[in-house]
């Protein structure tokens, strides 16, 4: 079992198979910029200081995955609504659809041209280049309702949803369509894998019934996409997403990303046996504000949570803020790295690196 | 140090308005005060009234909802803390956050004495718990007054079924119906203040 790839290790977990070790991702999107000294409005234009940002960091912190992307604003800026960047992130300034009738003129985007898109398909190409099949590469995207509420903001669409359900399933077909365009390109350009974010479907937000009219057919036809074409779509929910496990499942993920709040011996008893878990380090109360000893701890914690019976990478619960410490990202791939199965399908730690006397 | 008081609610339930309300009144009591906003373009802040004198506006933005941004605020209140004078952070989370969260987050990070105040849009609570009841409910977690807003477009037995719906969901919180068009009355903000400081 020993000497495999990080792309075999992922694979063998999202398959339930044993293999030399728990998988970690470290999730350091736009910390990755960091590693290479870049600001973040300089490199979401170029796909070639966003490659060599991402192997740097690879490189670094020696984990199992390389996140193209930075953002999930990336389709709706290409739709017409005007974002700008505030530190680190975009944010939108301008919403493209203002009025309802506005949507008559809203069209999805070609991600061969339009914005920011043939720029992450670049940066894929790039990593592919360079890292082959040998770590899984893949794009963080924006989830068709969360790009809805980019287009016409939160408060429109969560009201639309119930005072004009057609003209919200009118957006969604859109909305889809974009995504289906760009998850093409992405597939095609060589990803292993393709991230749905949707933090607007968060079960503090969007109630199960919601989530089930507004966002599962949708997100079912893209993930249906990714798997004609070979591609393994993973569904993230910020925040907490207890209430959706099932039906974020049911869409045909095989992987789930799932955010700190929630317990990952909870979500493995109820959907452990359907899909691969990944999850779930706080990325601001351990991965930026914790100490190494303390992440370290809270990882131990979620492998032995949730790695019995492989299925589950390591992973931050979210996207790191870029000043997460590098001491903590480390800590967190070396409690990944400090594991190994037995035959039963048990998982183990060879040592713990860090101390772990004192409860965080 | 510093007290902060956070202004959680749903997008339009008149959080903006109660904010400059209460700025307003801190101020005016020779107070110093710093608003936080993560909403992008929705803070018009009357600079007369509020800019200067010791009071500024940060505006802190982006994230998607839960992760990055948490971060960025704590160190954005860090910052502002390094003012000594400052006697009052406001901040107004984005509608889509989970306001209860945050606080757990501030208060152990820095150590501040934390208020949460829940603005509920009485005109339309209706309307609002059919469409986003996870997040009424959720301005509400913790909350220890909320302020039950807009009541000049109500009828009084409208009011009375709003208060009663709020005092079966969240019978800890503290409802205080007001018109923060009109002027929230000055007891409440000089509860939520606890007693200007020195």
């Amino acid at each position: 079992m020993g000497d495999m790839s990080s792309l075999e290790r992922v694979v063998a977990a999202i398959k339930h198979e044993p293999s030399d070790r728990v998988p970690a991702i470290a999730v350091s999107i736009t910390r990755s910029l960091q590693e290479a000294g870049y600001r973040v409005q300089d490199a979401v234009y170029n796909p070639v200081m966003m490659a060599e940002a991402k192997i740097l960091a690879h490189e670094h912190f020696g984990d199992d995955g390389v996140i193209a992307g930075t953002d999930l604003f990336v389709e709706s800026e290409a739709m017409g609504s005007r974002t700008q960047i505030y530190e680190h992130v975009p944010v939108v300034v301008d919403y493209a659809i203002k009025s309802k009738s506005d949507l008559d003129g809203i069209r999805p985007a070609v991600p061969a041209t339009d914005g920011r898109m043939p720029i992450v398909v670049e940066e894929i190409k790039l990593l592919k280049k360079r890292l082959g099949d040998t770590v899984v590469v893949g794009p963080v995207t924006c989830g068709p309702v969360t790009m809805a509420s980019q287009l016409c903001g939160p408060e429109q669409l969560l009201m639309a949803m119930i005072e004009d359900p057609r003209w919200v399933h009118r957006l969604m077909e859109v909305c889809t369509e974009m995504s289906l365009r760009y998850w093409s390109s992405i597939a095609d350009a060589g990803a292993h894998a393709i991230v749905l974010l949707e933090p607007m479907t968060a079960s503090t937000i969007m109630g199960p019934d919601q989530y089930e009219e507004f966002a599962v057919p949708y997100i079912k036809r893209i993930f249906d996409l990714a798997h004609s074409k070979g591609v393994v779509p993973v569904n993230h929910v910020c925040a907490d997403s207890s209430l959706i496990w099932k039906q974020m499942v049911a869409v045909g993920a095989p992987m789930i990303m799932v955010d700190y709040p929630v317990s990952l011996a909870a979500c493995k008893a109820q959907v452990g046996d359907l899909t691969c878990i990944t999850g779930n380090v706080n990325p601001v109360e351990y991965m930026l504000y914790g100490t190494a000893d303390e992440v370290y701890r809270k990882a131990v914690d979620c492998i032995n949570q949730t790695a019995n019976g492989s299925g589950f990478v390591l992973c931050s619960g979210c996207d790191l803020n870029p000043r997460t410490p590098s001491a903590n990202i480390l800590a967190l791939v070396q409690a990944a790295k400090d594991t190994y199965f037995t035959a039963d399908g048990k998982v183990h730690f060879h040592q713990y690196s860090y101390p772990l006397q004192t409860q965080a | 140090m510093a007290d902060l008081v956070l202004f959680g609610g749903f997008l339009g339930s008149g959080k903006t308005t109660c904010i400059l309300d209460f700025a307003r009144y801190l101020v005016q009591r020779r107070q110093q005060v710093a608003i936080i906003v993560n909403e992008a373009g929705e803070i018009p802040i009357d600079g007369a009234v509020f800019i200067g004198a010791g009071n500024r506006v940060r505006e802190i933005f982006g994230g998607c909802i839960c992760c990055q941004l948490r971060g960025d605020v704590i160190d954005g209140i860090r910052e502002l803390l390094a003012d000594r004078n400052l006697d009052y952070l406001i901040l107004e989370p984005s509608g889509m956050a989970e306001p209860a969260s945050l606080l757990g987050l501030i208060s152990g990070q820095l150590g501040l004495r934390c208020v949460q105040v829940a603005v509920v849009d009485a005109a339309r609570f209706d309307l609002l718990m059919r469409a986003v009841e996870p997040l009424i409910r959720s301005s509400l977690r913790g909350a220890s007054i909320a302020l039950v807003n807009k009541i000049d477009n109500l009828a009084p037995d409208g009011l009375a079924l709003v208060l009663d719906r709020l005092a079966q969901l969240f019978p800890e919180v503290r409802a205080v119906a007001v018109s923060a068009r009109q002027g929230v009355p000055t007891r409440v903000w000089a509860e939520l203040a606890g007693g200007e400081k020195e």
